[in-house]
C-alpha cells in the first residue's frame, strides 16, 4: 500500500521504514543497480514507477510489492535468486538476529509516522465536525 | 485481487508465486488456516495469495516464509522453477 500512498502524495513512507528487512533489500537493489551502471531514473521508468520510488526502496523507506520487485529485476536483467542472496547477505550484516521473527512494527520512525498520521486525522475530523456544525 | 464482478487476468509471476506458496505449504502438511495463523494472515488472504490474486508487499512475503519456517531464498527457488523461465 505504501506505493499507493507515495503516488497519492501522502507522506510517502512505509510505516516499516528503516526496519532491517527494508534496509537490507534497499542495499541489495542499490548494489545490483550500480553493478549494472543504470541510473535510478532509468530503472524507475522501465519498471513503471517514479524514480523517487526506486530511491525510496534503496534507502529502505518503502515496502515494495512483489510486482514492483519483479519489474525492477526484469529491468536489471537479474534472476530473483540473486537479489535474495544479496538481501540475505546484507541482512546478516545489519541484523544478525533477524530471521526468527518479524517485528510487528517498531522503529521510532514508524511510531513518528503513526503519530503524525493520527494528528492529521484529528485535524481533519475536527474540520469535518466544524463543517457539519455550521 | 478479485473485486465484485471484475475479473482481472492473473500476472504469470504472481501465479507462480502463489503456486510456490501452495507447494511449500502442502509439503509441510499445513492447512491454509494453519499457515495464516503462523504468519499472522487471514486464511482467506492465504487462499487468494495461492490463487495469485494478491500482490503482496515484501514484508508480507517475509511473514509468509517465516510462517513456513524457511528462508526467503527457498521459496524464491521454488518460484523460479514454477515460472520456468529462469525467473527473468
Amino acid at each position: 500500500m505504501s506505493g499507493t500512498l507515495a503516488m497519492a502524495g501522502g507522506s510517502g513512507v512505509s510505516p516499516y521504514a528503516g526496519s532491517s528487512d527494508l534496509v537490507a533489500l534497499g542495499r541489495a537493489v542499490r548494489e545490483l543497480r550500480e553493478l549494472r551502471g543504470v541510473p535510478q531514473t532509468a530503472v524507475g521508468f522501465d519498471a513503471g514507477v517514479g524514480d523517487f520510488y526506486v530511491g525510496g526502496v534503496e534507502r529502505g523507506r518503502l515496502n515494495p510489492t512483489f510486482a514492483v520487485l519483479v519489474r525492477v529485476l526484469r529491468t536489471l536483467r537479474c534472476p530473483p535468486g540473486e537479489l535474495v542472496a544479496r538481501y540475505e547477505r546484507h541482512l546478516a550484516v545489519i541484523d544478525p538476529h533477524a530471521g526468527a521473527e518479524i517485528s510487528a512494527c517498531p522503529t521510532p520512525e514508524a511510531l513518528a509516522h503513526v503519530a503524525s498520521f493520527n494528528a492529521r486525522m484529528a485535524t481533519w475530523r475536527a474540520a469535518q465536525a466544524r463543517r457539519r456544525g455550521r | 485481487m478479485q473485486v465484485e464482478g471484475i475479473w482481472r487476468p492473473v500476472p504469470p509471476e504472481q501465479r507462480a508465486f502463489g503456486w510456490a506458496v501452495r507447494e511449500l505449504r502442502a509439503r509441510r502438511w499445513m492447512s491454509q488456516e494453519g499457515l495464516g495463523f503462523e504468519a499472522g494472515l487471514h486464511r482467506n488472504y492465504v487462499g487468494a495469495l495461492e490463487r495469485g490474486e494478491i500482490n503482496p508487499t515484501l514484508r508480507t512475503m517475509l511473514r509468509l516464509v517465516r510462517g513456513l519456517g524457511m528462508p526467503l531464498s527457498e521459496i524464491v527457488a521454488v518460484y523460479e522453477r514454477h515460472l520456468g523461465d529462469g525467473g527473468r
